[in-house]
């Protein structure tokens, strides 16, 4: 091989080694930012996931040596009618509470989606018990349904209606959270409609007014089909929350009570965790919602796939 | 031109009908606070009094002062203040460094990693609650500020919107930083950053309220009253007082309207940036 060559040959492995060191780098430096985040979701959702499965095959209340018991407390909870009851309690509550939100924030939002005066007045109004503490707004709503001196009764009362037990009675208690549930998240939902609303180009309006569609027609037609990725992605996030529901059962109804009827099944893993130290059902259960959760979420994909329209 | 001028006159009256409507929803929307206060005013005879009174006739002071000495509601206000400030900045500095991450560097594993991010989100907290606490427990955090300020620190939501927004920073800046020589972490720090301030502010206000309103966690991990934040403390109050509804909405008022004070000074961007990250999921 000539000298020339040679040299050259050489300068470039020179070169190449330089690259990978500097890619090597390039990653290590760039490992390091994302790093924090990176180690505190291991120690405090990854581990934890395993952890609570794990927990979750024993029998344990923090004092003694947990005790291997396999399956045993998911055969447990299948075979515990309080179990069940929170199961269903729970279901009441994302069946009560989603559907309604979804479709009064989709009415709500598209009233406020034309161009007027104000609209960030209200849009805040609406807003504003989105990020009020759940804690303080369920005292003032045990307040509202008091059956002697509540609010709630004394409207009823004006149209010789009433008066209801509200949270006192079984029938009523879960409708009651349902309501305050409503309320204090419909602002969430009617935000994100509003911007997907705002996204859609005013000429499919336009071209459906030419060809003579009316207002439901254009409704029907135009904002509902290519509102429905973001209609679908709310379902999807109030169903997860709605899972989710703790507060209002703790505050409210303190202990799920009257005759178990709001006893959802957060407050159901946390007095089984925290009052009766059973950690390992206490982890099976939560395993359970977690099943549950997921399932939801992946039907909903499915579901999504074949009825939501993308625009392209 | 008749049928015009009715026309105008037809609009004009939808509109106002439109904005009659649109008022009483924002009303009945805001009346349990419009409540709250007024009752938090109110002298144990005119808390059950009907017709219901909107206005006191005089302004009960009391119900604050009594509520006050009752439970240690500065120290409440104290520990909800640490935690919200800490923990909302240290959110917002490691979602910051996470999101420029992958955002604007390029290395292995980059897609797999930020997957795995976006499914903790997935992950409900009431499934990481008894791993979690058993955790910090035996890292002898109970009834530490470690203890309700770490576990949480991590963020997707404020990865996620963070990244978003430094995406939409355009790459010739990325290039000119470069070709300048100015290190990763100056250009994060002298240019990213300040072109950032709304979409920080946004997040870090998020992270503040999601702390301050918090129940379940702090619950779990403080059992001490000098250990408690606010929504604890004004649940277990409730549990003692729980007829002296002057006294109550007087603690409710206490623990919410701060807050509400807060917000009302960065909503926009708030709001939007809820908006932003709804659509794009």
């Amino acid at each position: 091989m000539p000298e020339p060559a040679k040299q050259q040959l050489a300068i470039s492995q020179q070169f190449a080694a330089a690259r990978k060191k500097r890619r090597l780098l390039d990653n290590l430096r760039a490992w390091g930012y994302i790093s924090p985040a990176t180690i505190l979701f291991l120690i405090f959702t990854f581990v934890p996931m395993f952890f609570a499965l794990y927990v979750s095959l024993h029998r344990w209340n923090l004092l003694k040596p947990m005790q291997w018991y396999g399956v045993g407390h998911y055969l447990d909870a299948l075979s515990n009618s309080d179990f069940w009851n929170s199961l269903w309690v729970t279901a009441y509550y994302v069946l009560g509470s989603v559907p309604i939100k979804i479709c009064f924030a989709i009415l709500i939002a598209s009233i406020l989606n034309q161009k007027m005066r104000g609209i960030g007045f209200y849009r805040l109004m609406i807003f504003l018990p989105v990020i009020t503490s759940f804690v303080a707004v369920s005292i003032v709503w045990k307040y509202f349904y008091n059956p002697q001196s509540g609010l709630f009764n004394y409207v009823l009362g004006l149209f010789a209606l009433g008066p209801i037990k509200w949270l006192q009675d079984p029938n009523w208690s879960m409708p009651s959270l349902i309501l305050l549930a409503v309320w204090k998240g419909i602002g969430y939902d009617i935000v994100i409609f509003l911007a997907g609303l705002q996204a859609i180009p005013s000429m499919y309006y336009e071209a459906a007014a030419i060809d003579g569609a009316n207002r439901w027609q254009r409704f029907r037609q135009v904002t509902l089909p290519l509102l429905s990725p973001v209609v679908f992605l709310v379902v999807i996030l109030d169903i997860i929350n709605a899972f989710q529901m703790f507060v209002p059962s703790f505050v409210l109804t303190r202990n799920g009570g009257p005759l178990q009827t709001t006893n959802v099944i957060t407050l159901y893993i946390y007095n089984q965790a925290f009052s009766y130290l059973k950690m390992g059902y206490a982890s099976a259960i939560s395993y359970i919602l977690f099943f549950i959760i997921l399932v939801f979420t992946i039907l909903n994909f499915k579901l999504g796939e074949k009825r939501v329209h993308y625009q392209s | 031109m008749i049928l015009n001028t009715r026309r105008t006159v037809k609009q004009f009256d939808a509109k106002k009908l439109l904005h009659l409507l649109l008022i009483t929803v924002a009303v009945l929307m805001n009346l349990p606070f419009i409540w709250m206060i007024s009752t938090a005013f109110k002298a144990p005879d005119e808390v059950f009094s009907i017709p219901p009174k909107w206005i006191p006739d005089q302004l009960m002071w009391e119900n604050f002062s009594n509520m006050w000495h009752a439970a240690p509601f500065d120290i409440y206000l104290l520990n909800s203040l640490i935690v919200s400030v800490i923990g909302a900045t240290g959110t917002t500095i490691i979602g910051a460094l996470a999101a420029f991450g992958f955002a604007k560097l390029e290395f292995k594993g980059k897609n797999i990693i930020f997957f795995l991010f976006l499914m903790t989100t997935m992950i409900p907290l009431e499934v990481r609650v008894i791993p979690n606490y058993i955790i910090v427990k035996s890292f002898g955090w109970l009834d530490t500020f470690e203890a309700l300020i770490i576990p949480g620190l991590a963020s997707a939501f404020a990865i996620f919107l963070l990244r978003q927004f430094f995406l939409g920073i355009p790459r010739d800046l990325d290039d000119a930083a470069t070709i300048d020589g100015c290190s990763r972490l100056r250009y994060l720090f002298t240019i990213i950053l300040p072109l950032s301030k709304p979409a920080l502010l946004t997040v870090w206000l998020f992270m503040f309220i999601r702390r301050w309103n918090s129940l379940l966690w702090p619950l779990v991990v403080t059992n001490r009253d000098e250990m408690r934040v606010v929504q604890v403390g004004l649940a277990s109050f409730q549990d003692h007082f729980g007829v002296e509804w002057g006294e109550l909405m007087a603690a409710s008022t206490l623990v919410a309207i701060p807050i509400m004070i807060v917000f009302l000074f960065v909503q926009k961007h708030f709001i939007e940036g809820v908006a932003r990250v709804g659509i794009k999921g």
